[in-house]
């Protein structure tokens, strides 16, 4: 992981900023645009939660190249249960480190939440620290990783060098003239860019090699955990962790603070998902990413956002007919998602401003969602 | 077999396991276990009857890049102990899965063999074969040693008397085998009481996909002779690993037949060339398989007729059956098995009787 020196001095930055950022570029958006218009700055340092005996969330140090979804690790009396492997090998390399001082014990499964590369680029390494082990994911997450996930490693690195360029021309991703000041960031962003890129060309595509429809149980040794498939919500596979006893869920990006992140994935399907996972009995939510949270708070307002957006669509095509021969432009001015806005940002205009875009691509992925029907 | 049947129906006096189960001077043989090469590094373990049924028992034992998985491991340790020693003459990889077809005692009871000998094997089963599993087996050593006893009473009552239950006369051969037959039972229940149960570790509800040293193992999850059985299949060596959803010579599923029919139709639809059932040889075709099914489809229509007909006692619904052009394809005409098919048709009968009278299939 390459040391970001040069912006140290930016890291006091209000984390949540950061993180809505690095939420907003993950998904291919005008992302360094985005950055830079807001200010670079670096989000999170890594940060290791005890949750119970045995059981560890991790919230791996943002940079703006790619964010690691959160991990978590399992300890049982014979073995590990890791979910999630990050966005690169080294942030892996960095949490196999930390678990073998936590236990000998070996990682025999890992589980893939879902299939969008922050939360999978390391599984290839932990496959090669733990040569027995079982990569898990609900069947529809693999097919779209093995659809999608080789492409992207090749992908990722043409992507930061198209930006590379352009910065080195004086211009954003978007063609726009950068300003001085947006220059100075971009030249602390390129080395950055050029690490990552060479970091992710190294990344080998590791498919999940244990797959299920519904739910498994793995006793890791007087330790009992469940993954369940609840139902479509961020993406057509995804999977949450439950400890019964412990009373904690791993909720993968069907949840993700300080906003959702509706870029893909199923609306209608996925509120539904969500009331089931608060039905579950627990005190303590591991997001996809962000903090920890310890009641149903969020997952309530995450869910209502969703009804919200996908109840005014549904109002808006009656009124219009069959979405088949609509436009989106059609239906986005009826949605008024506004009402939220300050339950998620609170008065903060850059966090106001990601909540605005994050409305806009729930409404379309709403929309989308319904036309397909 | 005349023995096994006479022996098995007794209702005797309750007896306990003392002299027979619990000798201290009682040498307990091994079963004999014979292997078959399926292919590449796909081995049927095939054990003689042991006690616990008075068939054969199937387990498979296939050997990956870097280990080996094990579906099922028979009704007793010693057997599984067996086994293990076998496979090591195959190859020095270790044990990284057994799966646990269904909740029976002689398709998990070496569990414990596998997990002592490998601290990172996993066990794989359906959760509610897990369940059934957690809930049933503390109950199955009194059962045992009360079957038992009543098998040692009717051979005791043979001996005094010199005749069989039946009333013929004991003959030296007949007594021989009784008393091997009882003996053998002696010797399960003996292992039986002392299995150091040994639970799944891995469960699954539906379908369970592992891809894992070069090898696809797909799981699935059908109803068998017991509810949530795995079913194994491997499409790229087409091997169908069936646990006791077919079981030769004559099926152990006489329940839910209509599901049971459905079931082994759709397996008949798989790119299979071996189909290794719970027990019985290894197929090569999918006759046998086709054969039970037919066996449980026309059971079901005949019951169905029978009871929109307006026929309503299980007796006029099983005179109202007649699956004998289907008996020779099973017994070839061999005396006991005729006896043995037309008393699981009975009970296939009575069973989608009540299903057909219900409305839905009979459980357990």
């Amino acid at each position: 992981m390459p040391r970001m020196d040069l912006i140290d001095h930016i890291e006091e930055t209000n984390l949540r900023y950061n993180y809505c950022r690095s939420v907003l570029r993950s998904f291919f958006l005008p992302f360094v645009t985005l950055l830079v218009a807001a200010g670079l700055s670096f989000g999170q340092e890594r940060q290791v939660t005890k949750l119970a005996e045995g059981v560890y969330a991790i919230q791996h140090k943002s940079i703006p190249a790619g964010e690691s979804g959160n991990t978590t690790v399992i300890i049982g009396d014979r073995e590990v249960f890791v979910v999630d492997s990050g966005y690169f090998p080294s942030v892996a390399r960095e949490d196999i480190a930390q678990i073998r001082q936590w236990t000998n014990k070996p990682v025999g499964y890992l589980l893939n939440t879902h299939s969008h590369n922050d939360h999978n680029n390391g599984n290839r390494t932990h496959l090669d620290a733990f040569p027995s082990l079982a990569i898990v994911a609900q069947e529809e997450t693999k097919k779209d990783m093995d659809l999608i996930q080789p492409g992207n490693i090749e992908r990722g690195p043409k992507r930061d060098a198209e930006m590379i360029a352009a910065f080195k021309q004086g211009k954003g991703p978007d063609g726009h003239a950068l300003s001085d000041d947006e220059k100075k960031q971009a030249q602390e962003l390129i080395p950055v860019l050029e690490n990552a890129a060479a970091e992710f060309k190294t990344i080998i595509y590791q498919s999940p090699t244990l797959t299920f429809t519904d739910e498994i149980d793995v006793d890791l040794g007087n330790r009992e955990v469940q993954v369940k498939y609840l139902g479509r919500g961020n993406t057509a596979g995804d999977a949450i962790v439950y400890l019964p006893k412990e009373r904690i869920i791993v909720a993968g990006d069907l949840l993700v603070e300080p906003l959702p992140y509706p870029y893909d994935g199923y609306p209608s399907e996925w509120v539904h998902t969500l009331r089931k996972m608060a039905k579950l009995d627990a005190s303590t939510i591991v997001p996809g990413h962000g903090p920890i949270m310890h009641d149903m708070t969020y997952l309530n307002l995450v869910a209502d956002l969703m009804q919200s957006a996908v109840d005014q669509v549904r109002a808006r095509i009656r009124q219009l007919g069959f979405p088949g021969g609509l436009t989106l432009d059609q239906i986005k001015g009826s949605v008024d998602l506004t009402p939220f806005r300050e339950k998620f940002a609170g008065s903060d205009k850059d966090v106001q401003a990601a909540f605005d875009d994050m409305a806009a691509n729930l409404v379309k992925i709403t929309f989308s969602e319904a036309a397909q029907r | 077999m005349k023995t096994s049947m006479t022996l098995r129906v007794t209702t005797g006096l309750l007896a306990t396991c003392a002299g027979l189960v619990c000798g201290p001077t009682r040498a307990q043989a091994q079963v004999a276990i014979q292997k078959v090469q399926i292919a590449e590094g796909v081995y049927q373990f095939i054990s003689a009857p042991d006690g616990y049924v008075p068939t054969t028992t199937n387990s498979v034992v296939i050997v990956n890049e870097d280990d080996v998985l094990v579906f099922d491991d028979f009704a007793r340790p010693s057997t599984a102990r067996t086994e293990l020693a076998e496979i090591r003459k195959i190859t020095d990889k270790p044990v990284r899965y057994v799966v646990n077809s269904h909740h029976h005692p002689d398709h998990w009871s070496g569990n414990e063999v596998y997990a002592e000998a490998f601290p990172n094997l996993e066990i794989i089963a359906t959760e509610e074969s897990r369940q059934y599993m957690l809930s049933l087996a503390k109950s199955w050593p009194p059962v045992w040693a009360s079957q038992l006893g009543k098998s040692q009473s009717a051979f005791d009552k043979e001996i005094s008397t010199g005749k069989q239950s039946d009333g013929t006369a004991l003959t030296p051969e007949q007594r021989t085998e009784d008393e091997a037959y009882v003996r053998l039972k002696g010797e399960f229940v003996a292992e039986g009481m002392k299995v150091k149960r040994t639970y799944p570790t891995l469960t699954y509800d539906d379908h369970l996909t592992l891809r894992h040293g070069g090898r696809e193992f797909r799981f699935m999850s059908l109803v068998g002779d017991a509810s949530s059985t795995t079913v194994l299949y491997l499409p790229k060596e087409k091997i169908l690993i069936t646990g006791d959803l077919i079981v030769y010579p004559l099926p152990y599923a006489v329940r839910k037949l209509n599901q049971i029919a459905k079931e082994l139709r759709m397996l008949a639809q798989f790119d299979a060339d071996v189909i290794i059932p719970g027990h019985g040889p290894a197929w090569h075709d999918k006759g046998f398989l086709n054969l039970e099914a037919d066996l449980a489809e026309s059971i079901v229509n005949q019951v169905n007729e029978a009871v929109e007909n307006g026929l309503v006692t299980i007796e006029e619904i099983q005179k109202a059956v007649n699956v004998e052009p289907l008996r020779l394809k099973f017994t070839h005409d061999d005396k006991e098995l005729n006896a043995e098919f037309s008393s699981v048709v009975s009970e296939m009968v009575q069973n989608a009787a009540r299903e057909a009278r219900d409305g839905r299939e009979w459980k357990r």
